[in-house]
């Protein structure tokens, strides 16, 4: 079990690495001269300042521009394993302190959506399988197979459409209060509702069909004993790795979500980032994300440990 | 000397049995009314995708306009038609790219092993370990807006899921007997892998590009929405309900209906995907469940 852990963390860690390196990489192909948008953007704060030959020096020496590109990434990686991200080139502000104030609005809509899609979704997946081929069976994963396809920027401009604008019942957009917090989480949960739903379902069929079910059955147990007490837990295996990757997909799902509804969070610092070319933010936000990521997936497979002893982890 | 074998395709009866299957036949039929749309786009409409026309502007729907006009007086449905073209193509080109990379680095790592195959698989899993819209973020941050870049970047990152299921299979086609007969007879490994092993890989990796074309234009579209795709005035879905999502109290139809093509059009790849998933091979459940 340890040399697992050790195993997983090593990966996890070697992830991030790449990552940053690649996207430290991609970053430096942004044309424009660096310097100069520091200085226009940092320090005077005037778009149009044509900045003197010396200032771009001075510039270039401070952020260390003029070295080779893999001198500038070891020096951003020892910064970074300090805890400094560098500096934003728009706001002139730290970038890690940026993104940890943007960081509890993203962790409010991707619990919200997470609980929603839950709440919705398993009881829902396992009533469908219990009456496999029923007209709820297929009615929920027609419900299931429309959510999915539907883009979720068009769903939340049609949540606004109705309950904002026509219903008049929930602001527009912003952040603030529940009544702000409905419309994005229901955008976001969608599709990850539709995904949980088809699993939670093949999942439990699939234990439905095992020898000790059959074998309960014919003991004369009660139907909902055995689905209740042991098809479930073994049914939720699967369904916990797909929530943790989902998180990949909610973090992606955020960047959209929190653009329509002015939502201040990661996903819409990284796309305002984008728009702006801020470099050292973009790289922050990526980094950033990319260890939440890791950090999860990681949690997901060794909860397996916990959730299904049959799998030994010497042999993995 | 030149060896063939009969290579693993889809016999005539087992498409037929495929089109029976009802997921697969509504699909396939939307499908076919989608590419008729988008290749006679301008045959099917008296007005111009990008001429401006600001007597008419942000006209709700009517006879003349059954999907109304935009800000710049531009007839929707027109716009919607021609968007086909453009996201359906972009997303072919992106399965395209993605499946020619996906499966020249799957069989190369499946057939080597070895320090290769280690290599190999250690990029798919840091590929898989970031969400596919932020690495094309970034990309598209690095190379700037466009068609063109967006395109690119999501063709350079869709090939990990054909790389890692093509490469399971080049693990077991390569235990066969022909392929042991042909290196037997000194065929090289170039032919070998070029030949026989990708072609065989193909079939079971349909359910995968069916899919994979839906999800392509959710992408595709989502990019365009943010601003970072195909830019105005070019008739893109995504960058259409951009543009339109300003005017969405006065202008509903602006952001509606290319929305409701973009659903259409995924939801028919997602029941072929759906479908062929079913009907050729169950077990392809767990890989294709994203």
């Amino acid at each position: 079990m340890l040399e697992y852990v050790a195993k997983r963390t090593a990966i996890a860690v070697f992830v991030v690495f790449a990552t940053s390196a690649l996207t430290f990489l991609l970053l430096s192909l942004i044309p424009g001269d660096t310097a100069v948008m520091i200085i226009q953007r940092v320090f005077v704060g005037d778009v149009t300042y044509n900045p003197s030959r010396m200032e771009i020096k001075a510039a270039e020496e401070m952020f260390q521009l003029g070295n080779p590109l893999w001198m500038q990434y070891l020096h951003w990686l020892s910064n970074a394993l300090h805890g400094d991200l560098g500096v934003s080139y728009i706001s002139g502000r730290g970038v890690l302190g940026e993104i940890l104030v943007r960081l509890p609005a993203t962790v409010e809509l991707a619990i919200t959506a997470t609980i929603l899609s839950l709440l919705v979704a398993i009881p829902l997946g396992v009533i469908s399988a219990a009456k496999q081929n029923s007209k709820f069976d297929y009615s929920s994963m027609a419900l299931a197979t429309f959510f999915i396809s539907m883009p979720n920027f068009w769903l939340g401009l049609i949540l606004i459409l109705i309950f904002s604008l026509h219903l008049d019942l929930l602001p527009v957009s912003g952040y603030g209060g529940i009544e702000h917090l409905v419309l994005p989480a229901i955008t976001l949960c969608a599709g990850m509702m539709s995904v949980t739903l088809r699993l939670t379902r093949s999942s439990v069929l699939e234990v439905l069909r095992l020898d000790y079910i059959t074998t309960a059955k014919a003991k004369g147990m009660d139907e909902k004993r055995i689905l209740y007490r042991h098809v479930l837990k073994n049914a939720m295996i699967p369904v916990i790795t797909i929530v943790g990757l989902q998180l990949g997909y909610l973090l992606g799902g955020t960047v959209i979500v929190e653009t329509i509804f002015a939502w201040p969070g990661i996903g819409k610092l990284l796309i305002d980032s984008i728009n702006a070319r801020d470099i050292p933010m973009i790289q922050g936000c990526v980094v950033f994300i990319a260890i939440v990521f890791s950090l999860v997936n990681m949690l997901v497979d060794l909860s397996y440990y916990f959730l299904d002893p049959r799998i030994k982890y010497d042999e993995v | 000397m030149t060896l063939r074998f009969k290579q693993n395709k889809l016999p005539g009866k087992r498409s037929i049995y495929l089109l029976k299957h009802k997921s697969v036949a509504i699909g396939s039929t939307l499908i076919v009314m989608l590419a008729f749309l988008a290749i006679f786009a301008p045959y099917l409409t008296p007005y111009d995708p990008i001429e401006v026309d600001l007597y008419n502007n942000i006209q709700s729907p009517s006879w003349e306009h059954p999907f109304g006009t935009d800000n710049l007086g531009r007839d929707v449905l027109t716009r919607v038609i021609y968007a086909t073209r453009i996201d359906i193509l972009a997303s072919i080109f992106i399965v395209g790219i993605s499946m020619i990379i996906g499966i020249s680095i799957g069989i190369v790592s499946g057939y080597y092993g070895g320090v290769i195959d280690k290599v190999l698989v250690g990029m798919m899993d840091t590929f898989l370990a970031l969400p596919e819209i932020i690495l094309a973020l970034v990309l598209v941050g690095a190379l700037g807006p466009g068609l063109f870049n967006v395109t690119l970047a999501l063709s350079l990152l869709g090939w990990v899921k054909y790389a890692r299921v093509s490469r399971g299979l080049a693990l077991s086609i390569k235990e066969k007997e022909f392929i042991e007969a042909m290196k037997a007879v000194g065929v090289n490994d170039f032919y070998l892998l070029t030949r026989h092993i990708a072609p065989n890989t193909i079939s079971p990796l349909l359910t995968l590009a069916a899919l994979h074309l839906g999800h392509a234009i959710l992408s595709l579209a989502a990019l365009g929405f943010l601003g970072l795709g195909a830019q105005p005035p070019m008739p893109e879905w995504g960058a259409m309900l951009n543009e339109g999502r300003i005017f969405l109290r006065g202008g509903w139809w602006l952001s509606i209906f290319p929305g409701l093509m973009i659903m259409i059009t995924v939801l028919a790849f997602n029941f072929i995907g759906d479908g062929l998933r079913d009907a050729l091979d169950p077990r392809m459940k767990e890989v294709v469940i994203k």
